[in-house]
Order: structure tokens, then C-alpha cells, then sequence
């Protein structure tokens, strides 16, 4: 099964995301900024599903997501963003940029396993 | 790999994504009376389910996925 | 005007163009939620801001707009075509209330009359679509059982689902009373690029019952497939509630419509009828055992009946249905039960009384799928076959069609048929069948351009005769090029910022530009001076030197300030899709207009001068090109007509073309009367080739049609095209095929650029011709010059050149030249012609903005403009064409 890849700026929700991925059955790797995420992916990490926070240092979520989709490996995997946002046009601009749909902060770990099953069918 | 192509005969395991699209396009495109044999198919992607089914291809075996076999018209295919 | 009212102004017309354009939109593709929501947004907007100043009825109407979208919105009806009328003649009022505030700074008196009447008007609307959404839902009976409410009318896809699954799925619904809910999810075409698998999303919905695929649009050849555009679409039945649904495709949610049914919506017999007393004689029995409350008893009737009936016939189908809901629900849904059994005995399914009215124009599974057949059969007569076989094709067609007509239950019409069929007979010719059944067609499916059922991929009509499809039917066709062209554009456009600039503010400066252009180009003239006449060869180069400085720095804003004056055609383009709606509903027929190109950029000044040409020319392919649709299916062609305007740069013009697959013109009715009005003689008109004939359209005095139309204008011919778009320094022609179509081509300069001429002596006069017209300039001594019947040519290189004096063409006196002397003569060349001009000297290159004619001049077509020169004195610039 291909790995998650989880990229967030607080290594508190990384560590708490993965230890839940990881008890559900999820392999998955971690990387704390967009760049941190573009280099793991550039060296040969094909991920099977992306999740990013928007606001970290540097490139934000949805660049990161963009850049991505530039990336043969990752052209066509699933990305969701971590967002605060409630408003929909924000929501539809990250679709825009080539998200797949977003989850909002804090993630409650049903709901994030539920969203995992629909997007990471297996 | 999901899918296998031995001569005309093209071999769907388990799940195809669609990072196997343009392989099997091409096969469908190229092959002279392409068969595709889904037997042990548990899931595919869109790309792979419109390919198939805008494809001549004939194809072999019960579809177990629920959304190929909409795509393939519930039985309005041909089957081996 | 105080500042505030004066920023409100731009704001209101930007917020009812996005209104109207959004309501245009969606009119074409109903049920897409995200548009709904920006129409919305925009009429809210506009009711907020306009409530800060005192235009009360202004705000009020808007109020009642936004009342009538704000129920759309939320899917308490949908969207007709009457319902679009309605706002789109609102918007007009409101943009005329915005024009008044803007010129007088206040309401006009009669604002308050004006605006009441169309508030009343959308209430009234608002009011019977609520009553008519209320009358669809039964009252709750005593029984023991209520009858579970439908909320919408049906999508029409729902019968092509198969009926073994509908049937299950009948069971489950009405065993535990969960909400059933059909929906459509029509997948962006560049979703892959998202992350999604929008099958798995379809497959994987909560409570799923029956999953149908299709084409979401006409696809190309096999070997041109692109494997990661996503092409299809789907149909989901669940047993859900509509929120569930809603949750789980919140991502894709402005792509999705759901409806939510009752199980009821998914009875629907099919097949082919049989007909026979056996099944008369069910009807007979089984309804009184029904009246009677004799489970039992129907029960037997049904299983003796289904025993010795083909299983693909429309009444075995209706007697499992029969089963399924006796199975599911006893006898607690009588009137379904009556209409089942009625089915059986008239080979249709009866309609309830309330359903018939909210199902209003969407015609029932079988009824569509007559539809399709007849005009399958009108495609078959058309194809061209041998003798021997279309006699047996006549009699083919007439079977099937009367095997249809019995199965829809207009037998009435059988007789007709026959005597169509034994014309078709004696004049050994299809049409009268053909004839026949295109009339049916459109008594049977009046607005036919609209969205139909599954098999045949209709496009969906921009106007249609009949009310457009009920919400429970979305028909999100294609994204077509013009929605990829705005979505492109919104990216481009939300980054950049974006000033709002009075156009007296550019004009003049383009004027400055311009000037500045002219004025520069005197300097070279002084540094000679400067070293021939005060002998200062330091000075003179100083100020060449200075000159290029100069020179760079003018091209440089010469160029920025044009490019300014660019805007996108899609300013010219954005008033067409109302002008043919409009004026495609007045004439009862169908038009699809497909826009392409729309960021394409152009002049201002240009786009201006082809406004109405445009309109002109649009106005005829929707009147004269495109024909009715009864006309069209009698052709072989779809029932509605497409028009196409397209918009491309090529070098340095913009060519823009609008073309439609109409009728076409006639070269020869043309030329007949070309020669009746005197235009050209017989001769001429025997010679013509066929696209000369049909561009004779263009000629003055020249129109088709011999009645003024009042919506073609007032009568005025292409030749007013043809003068506007020659005055903007363009051209124009038509190409047409008959029967095929009409394309009329427009091709303009991108802007009113900069035209280096070279400045000519004719006696003491200077004229200007522009450089690319020039091949070369020689000197020909008088000897070389020979006369042929009073031509004069000379010999260049072989080649024999005509020549013309330009003091005979502008009518001057001519300057002698001695024997041996030598003629000044410049080698002109447009397109394939060439000729020498004989003038009195050459004088020097120059750079100018040339400037159409008007006025006086503007008729003696010899000159194309003039120039202002730097001292200040006006150049006639002559054109080439029009001299040789």
C-alpha cells in the first residue's frame, strides 16, 4: 500500500496524525514544511494520498499542492489541506489549484479515518 | 504490476490505478483482437474503466467491480 | 456627483451583466448549483449596496429577484425558461434605473410605476411555482399506510435503469421508508488533475441501489483519446437522504444535482407491446378484484397472465411490477395498483392527475424513447439507397413507425400514416413519409431541442419552444470551450489588480502618442539641416544620436499605450447569447451559440466599429441561416441549429468568424438577382465562379430578402457591413455551402497602428502611399514607355507592367516630360496586381498615423485616409487598390 504523506508545520499534529495512521493501518511518512515534503517526493517517495496544512513557513499548502501535481509521482494522487477556512469560495480556489478536498482543523480522528476510506478506497 | 499483456491478452490483478492508463491505451490501440481478462479484478479507476469501455476490446471473465461493470452496461458487453 | 453614488454606478452594471450572463448560463446547464449561487450573490450584492442611497423602488425590485432566486436556490423549483424571461426583463429595468441615477443623480418619477409592475410580476411567478410544487405532493391518506411523498418530478434517466434493479430497489424503499434520492454527477473534464476517481466516488455512495455510466458528450475516434481526461458521466439511485448524499460529494458539490424521488418514480414499465383480448380481459378482471379488495384474487390474474406472456413485452413488464408492489405493499397503494392494471389493458402507463402536471414537459421513458425512434426513421429515408431497396424501406419505416405509434397510444394517427405511406408509394419517392413523420415528431415532442433521455447524447438547446427541463433532469453538457475560456480567465484575472480608467483619459493620451510619434520624425529633417544649411556636421550628429534616444523611448509608449486600448472581444462578444435567445424563442427554433476565442484581443476603437456589423450579421444567420427545426429534421439535420463565433489573431489583424449550419445562400438565386436589380449582366453572371456569387451580397443596393424583417433591422444589406468594417481598415467575405451552412469572415487590424508611407510629388501637391504597398521605385526613360490602345506600360525585368499617371487619377494637371527625358514611376503591388505609378518625384519615407476618412471625402474611395504631420500640415494618403 502506498504511503500517506503527512506534511504540517507543528510537530505535535504530525506526530499525532501518523500514530493514528499508523494504529488504523496507514503507513506513512512525515515531513514538517512544503519543502521538507517536494524533496521526499523528488527522491523517489510516491505517496497514495497527500495531506497538508495551509498556513506553514515558507510555501503554503495549496503551493505545495501545485507544485505536486507538477511531479510525475504525485500528478494524479489524492491531496487534502488542513484548513481553518469555512468559507467556500477559499475551498473552491484550493480545488482550483488542484486539491481534492480539504478537512477541517482540529481533525477528529473519525472523521479523518472516514475521509481516508473514501478517498484511499483499498 | 496490476496489469500484465501477454500477445493479445491483457491481465487485470487486483486494483489498477490510473498510472496504468496510457500503458493499456496503448495496448488497445496497437493490439490486432485485444482481450482483457478481468477474472481477478477486484477494483479500477475511472481512466481504466471509460478506456474499457470506450474500447471494441472483448472482455473475459465476471466483472466484480460494481462501478466497470456500470461502466461496461451490465452485460450489454460482450463476455468469454 | 458625489463620490460614493459615482463608484456605485460601474459596480451596479457589473453586478447585473454578471446576473444576466450567470442566468444565460444556467439556463443552458440547470441544476449546476455553483452558477445559481453566483447569480445569487450578485442580485444580494446589489440589493445591499444600493440600499445606502434614496432609490427605494431600484432596491425593492431587486428584493423581489432576489426572493424569486433565493427559492431556486434552495430547490424549491427550477429554473424555466419563463422564470429566466422574467428576471432577464427585471435586469433590463434595473439597468435602465442605473443609466437614469447616473445622468440625472436620481430615479426617474416614473420609477416607482415601473418597477411595481415587474415586482408583481415575479411574486405572481414566485406564487404558482410554490402551488404548483405543493399540488405534487398527495395528501396523507387514512390508510394504512401514507403514500410517500414525491418532491420533484423524476430524471428521465431513472427509466433507462434496469428493471430488475428499479424493482429491488422499489422493495427496499417501500419495506423501510428510507428517502430515496436520484443524482446526476457530471465530472470535470480535468478532474484527474484533482486526485479524484469520481467512479469510486459513485460506486462507493452511501445506501447505492443502481449505478448507471455514460458519455457526457460526443467522444472523438478511439486513437484520439486522452487518457486523463475524464469523459463520462453518471446516474446514482440510493436509498439515502439527499444530506447524505450532499456530505458525502462535498467536494465535488457544484457538480452534482440531487433529487430527492419516491419510490413510485421508479414504476415504470417498458417494452414491446403486445396488445391482444387476453390482456383487455386482465384489465377487466384484475380491476374488479382490485375494487373489490381481492388480494388473492389479483394475485392469481397476475400470475396467470405473466405465464403465457413474452417476458420482453411492455404488459409482462407492467404485471412484475404488479407483483413488486403487491409483494411490497398489499393492496395500501390502490391508485398505483389501477394504473399498473390499467397499463396492462391500453399497452401505456396511465399518468396520475397531480404527476402529469409537475412532470409537465418531460415526456415519460417510452414516450422519449418513441421520439428517438421516429426521427431515427426520418434518418433512414433520408440515406440514399437503390430503387429496389427503398420500396421495401418505405414499407419497413411505416411498420415501425405504426408499432410505435400503437405503443404510445396514438393509434389516431394510423390512418394518416397509411395514406403518407401509399403516396410515398405512388410518387416513388420517400418524402412523403418522411413529411409525415417529422410532423409527429414535433406534435409528440414539441420542444424536441430539449435534453432527452438517456441513449442519444442531445446537446442542450439555448432556447427552446416549451419550458426548459425540470431540475430532476440536469444537462450539464460539455464544458465547452467558452466555459474553458472563463475558468482560464478567472485564474488569470483574481491575481491581477485592476484600476477603473475614464476613456476621454486614454483617447488622449493615444492622441499624445500619436503626435509624438509625428513629431519625433522631424528631428532627422533638422540634423540635415543643421549640417547643409548651417554647416554644423557635430550638431547634426549630436541630434541624430538624440533622435534615436528619442525613437526608442516613442515605440516603447507607443506600444504600451495601444496595448492599453486592447480589450478582449469577449466585451463585443458577451451581448450575443441573450440576442439569440431572444431572437431564436421569437422565431419558435432552436440555436445553440458556441463562442470561442473570447480573450482574443483587440483595438477598442475596432471592436467598437463592429459592434453592429456583428449584430447585423448575427441577426440574419438566426432569421435567414438557420431554418425551423421541422425543416431541419425533414434535412437530416439535428433539430437545432448552431452558431459559431470565433475570434483569432493572425499576424497582425484579428479575423473573426461566425458560421452556421443553415440553409446557406444560393449562388444562383444570387446572381438572378444580381442581374434583376442591374448589378451585373447574363454574361458576367454565366461566368462567375460560385463563391464571387455569393459574396455579390456585399454589393451596394444588394439584400436577400425581399421584405424588410423588423428583426433582421431595417432592411439595410451587407453592403453597410461590408462599408463599416472597411472604414476600421478591414475586410470582409462569406463562404457558403447550400444546405451545409453559411461563414462570414471579418479580418481587422489589431490596432490603428503606425503606417510608414513614402511621400510622393504630383505637380506641387504631396500625397502619401503606404510602403507595403511599394515594391520599388524606378526611374524609365520616356523612350521605354509603350502605348497600348491608349494604355501605357513599360517593360520590368521581362515582365510588362501597366502603368497609370496619378495626376490622371486625381484628376491634376500633369507635368510634361521632354522626349528623353525620364518618368518617376513607383512599382506598386496589392495581392496579384501590380502597376507602375507615374508621379512628378519622390520625396521622403515617413512615419503616420493614418486616420480613416469622413465627411466629404470619405466618398471618393481613391484616398484610404489622412496624416498629421509634424509641422502641422494634413497628408493626403492614397490607396493603392483603389488607384491601380
Amino acid at each position: 500500500m502506498k504511503p500517506v504523506l503527512l506534511v504540517d508545520d507543528s510537530p505535535t499534529i504530525l506526530m499525532s496524525m501518523s500514530v493514528l495512521l499508523s494504529k488504523a493501518g496507514y503507513p506513512n511518512e512525515q515531513a514538517p514544511n512544503a519543502e521538507a515534503a517536494l524533496e521526499k517526493v523528488r527522491g523517489g517517495l510516491a505517496p497514495g494520498l497527500v495531506i497538508t496544512d495551509y498556513h506553514m513557513p515558507g510555501m503554503h499548502g495549496v503551493e505545495l499542492i501545485q507544485e505536486l501535481r507538477k511531479l510525475p509521482p504525485t500528478r494524479f494522487t489524492p491531496m487534502l489541506v488542513l484548513t481553518t477556512e469555512s468559507q467556500q469560495d477559499k475551498r473552491d480556489a484550493a480545488r482550483k489549484a488542484g486539491a481534492t478536498g480539504w478537512l477541517v482543523k482540529p481533525v477528529e480522528a473519525d472523521k479523518l479515518l472516514q475521509v481516508l476510506k473514501q478517498v484511499l478506497p483499498n | 504490476m496490476p496489469i500484465t499483456y501477454d500477445g493479445d491478452v491483457a491481465t487485470i490483478t487486483g486494483i489498477a490505478t490510473i498510472d496504468d492508463a496510457e500503458g493499456l491505451l496503448a495496448f488497445l490501440r496497437s493490439a490486432h483482437a485485444p482481450v482483457v481478462d478481468v477474472t481477478s479484478l477486484l477494483r479500477v479507476h475511472t481512466a481504466i474503466a471509460q478506456i474499457l469501455r470506450a474500447s471494441s476490446a472483448e472482455i473475459r471473465g465476471d466483472v466484480q467491480d460494481r462501478g466497470l461493470a456500470a461502466c461496461l452496461g451490465h452485460g450489454q458487453r460482450r463476455t468469454a | 456627483m458625489n463620490a460614493l453614488l459615482a463608484q456605485f454606478i460601474p459596480e451596479a452594471r457589473e453586478l447585473i451583466e454578471t446576473a444576466g450572463a450567470g442566468l444565460l448560463e444556467l439556463e443552458r446547464h440547470p441544476g449546476q448549483m455553483s452558477l445559481v449561487n453566483d447569480v445569487f450573490r450578485a442580485v444580494h450584492t446589489l440589493k445591499g449596496s444600493s440600499g445606502l442611497f434614496d432609490v427605494k423602488p431600484l432596491t425593492s425590485l431587486v428584493h423581489a429577484a432576489e426572493d424569486l432566486l433565493g427559492d431556486v436556490r434552495a430547490e424549491k423549483f427550477a429554473l424555466t425558461a419563463d422564470i429566466v424571461d422574467e428576471l432577464l426583463e427585471s435586469l433590463d429595468v434595473l439597468g435602465d434605473l442605473v443609466d437614469t441615477l447616473e445622468s440625472a443623480e436620481a430615479l426617474a418619477p416614473d420609477a416607482d410605476a415601473l418597477t411595481s409592475a415587474r415586482i408583481a410580476a415575479l411574486r405572481t411567478l414566485r406564487e404558482l411555482q410554490d402551488t404548483a410544487a405543493a399540488a405534487a405532493e398527495p395528501t396523507p391518506s387514512a390508510a394504512a399506510r401514507a403514500p410517500l411523498p414525491a418532491h420533484e418530478p423524476a430524471p428521465a434517466w431513472l427509466a433507462a435503469v434496469p428493471e430488475v434493479e428499479r424493482r429491488r430497489a422499489y422493495a427496499e424503499a417501500a419495506a423501510s421508508d428510507t428517502p430515496l434520492v436520484a443524482w446526476c454527477f457530471e465530472p470535470e473534464e480535468d478532474c484527474f488533475f484533482r486526485g479524484d476517481d469520481p467512479l469510486a466516488l459513485a460506486a462507493s455512495a452511501p445506501g447505492l441501489l443502481a449505478l448507471q455510466a455514460e458519455e457526457a458528450g460526443p467522444l472523438p475516434a478511439f486513437d484520439d483519446l486522452d487518457p486523463f481526461s475524464c469523459w463520462l458521466r453518471f446516474h446514482v439511485l440510493c436509498q439515502a437522504s439527499a444530506d447524505e448524499i450532499h456530505e458525502h460529494t462535498r467536494y465535488v458539490y457544484d457538480r452534482v444535482h440531487v433529487a430527492v424521488i419516491g419510490p413510485d418514480d421508479l414504476v415504470e414499465p417498458a417494452g414491446h407491446v403486445f396488445g391482444g383480448e387476453v390482456c383487455a380481459d386482465f384489465a377487466e378482471t384484475a380491476g374488479a378484484a382490485l375494487e373489490a379488495g381481492d388480494a388473492g384474487g389479483l394475485i392469481a390474474a397476475v400470475a396467470a397472465l405473466e405465464s403465457i406472456l413474452a417476458p420482453a413485452s411492455f404488459e409482462a413488464s407492467a404485471l412484475r411490477w404488479l407483483r413488486c408492489v403487491l409483494d411490497a405493499r398489499g393492496l395500501a397503494a390502490p391508485a398505483l395498483l389501477g394504473r399498473l392494471v390499467r397499463a396492462v389493458g391500453e399497452g401505456r402507463m396511465p399518468q396520475t392527475g397531480g404527476a402529469a402536471e409537475s412532470r409537465g414537459a418531460t415526456p415519460d421513458g417510452v414516450l422519449s424513447l418513441a421520439v428517438d425512434l421516429l426521427a431515427v426513421q426520418v434518418a433512414i429515408l433520408a440515406t440514399s439507397t437503390s430503387e429496389d431497396i427503398s420500396a421495401g424501406r418505405l414499407d419497413a419505416v411505416a411498420a415501425t413507425v405504426r408499432n410505435t405509434l400503437c405503443a404510445i397510444g396514438v393509434s389516431d394517427r394510423i390512418a394518416g400514416l397509411e395514406s403518407a405511406l401509399q403516396a410515398a408509394r405512388t410518387q416513388r419517392h420517400h418524402q412523403p413519409l418522411a413529411a409525415f413523420i417529422g410532423v409527429l415528431l414535433t406534435d409528440l415532442a414539441p420542444d424536441f431541442g430539449a435534453p432527452a433521455a438517456v441513449q442519444s447524447p442531445i446537446v442542450a438547446a439555448a432556447a427552446a419552444g416549451g419550458p426548459a427541463a425540470p431540475a430532476g433532469e440536469p444537462t450539464m453538457a460539455r464544458a465547452d470551450q467558452r466555459r474553458a475560456e472563463d475558468h482560464r480567465d478567472d485564474g488569470k484575472s483574481g491575481a491581477t489588480r485592476v484600476l477603473r480608467v475614464d476613456q476621454a483619459k486614454i483617447d488622449m493620451l493615444m492622441n499624445l502618442v500619436a503626435e509624438l510619434v509625428v513629431a519625433k520624425n522631424g528631428l532627422p529633417y533638422l540634423a540635415k539641416r543643421a549640417e547643409e544649411v548651417f554647416g554644423s556636421r557635430q550638431l547634426s550628429r549630436e541630434i541624430k544620436d538624440q533622435f534615436a534616444v528619442i525613437d526608442r523611448i516613442a515605440q516603447g509608449l507607443q506600444v504600451g499605450v495601444m496595448s492599453v486600448r486592447m480589450m478582449p472581444v469577449s466585451q463585443l462578444f458577451q451581448r450575443f447569447p441573450r440576442l439569440v435567445r431572444d431572437t431564436a424563442r421569437k422565431l419558435d427554433k432552436t440555436i445553440e451559440l458556441v463562442i470561442e476565442g473570447e480573450s482574443t484581443e483587440a483595438d477598442k476603437n475596432v471592436l467598437e466599429s463592429l459592434a453592429d456589423p456583428l449584430i447585423h450579421i448575427v441577426r440574419n444567420s438566426v432569421d435567414h441561416g438557420i431554418e425551423v427545426p421541422e425543416a431541419r429534421r425533414a434535412a437530416g439535420k439535428s433539430a437545432h441549429g448552431t452558431i459559431r463565433l470565433a475570434a483569432r489573431q493572425e499576424n497582425d489583424n484579428v479575423v473573426i468568424e461566425v458560421a452556421d449550419d443553415g440553409k446557406g445562400i444560393d449562388p444562383e438565386a444570387v446572381k438572378a438577382k444580381a442581374v434583376r436589380t442591374g448589378l451585373i449582366d447574363a454574361g458576367q453572371a454565366a461566368q462567375m465562379s460560385d463563391t464571387d456569387a455569393v459574396n455579390l451580397v456585399f454589393a451596394a443596393g444588394f439584400s436577400t430578402r425581399d421584405q424588410v424583417s423588423d428583426l433582421s433591422g431595417r432592411g439595410v444589406g451587407m453592403d453597410v457591413v461590408r462599408t463599416a468594417v472597411q472604414k476600421a481598415g478591414g475586410e470582409v467575405w462569406l463562404s457558403s455551402r447550400p444546405g451545409v451552412g453559411t461563414t462570414i469572415t471579418l479580418r481587422l487590424p489589431l490596432t490603428m497602428a503606425v503606417t510608414r508611407v513614402v511621400t510622393v510629388l504630383c505637380g506641387s501637391h504631396v500625397f502619401g502611399i503606404p510602403m507595403d504597398a511599394v515594391a520599388e521605385t524606378v526611374k524609365v526613360p520616356r523612350g521605354r514607355i509603350h502605348t497600348i490602345k491608349d494604355r501605357e506600360a513599360f517593360v520590368l525585368r521581362n515582365v510588362v507592367v501597366p502603368l497609370v499617371r496619378l495626376s490622371g487619377v486625381l484628376d491634376l494637371p500633369a507635368t510634361p516630360v521632354d522626349e528623353d527625358g525620364e518618368e518617376a514611376v513607383m512599382v506598386v503591388q496589392v495581392g496579384r496586381r501590380r502597376a507602375g505609378v507615374i508621379v512628378d518625384g519622390f520625396r521622403e519615407r515617413l512615419e503616420v498615423i493614418v486616420r480613416p476618412l469622413d465627411g466629404l471625402l470619405a466618398s471618393t474611395s481613391v484616398f484610404s485616409g489622412t496624416a498629421l504631420l509634424g509641422d502641422g500640415r494634413v497628408l493626403l494618403v492614397l490607396d493603392p487598390a483603389e488607384i491601380m
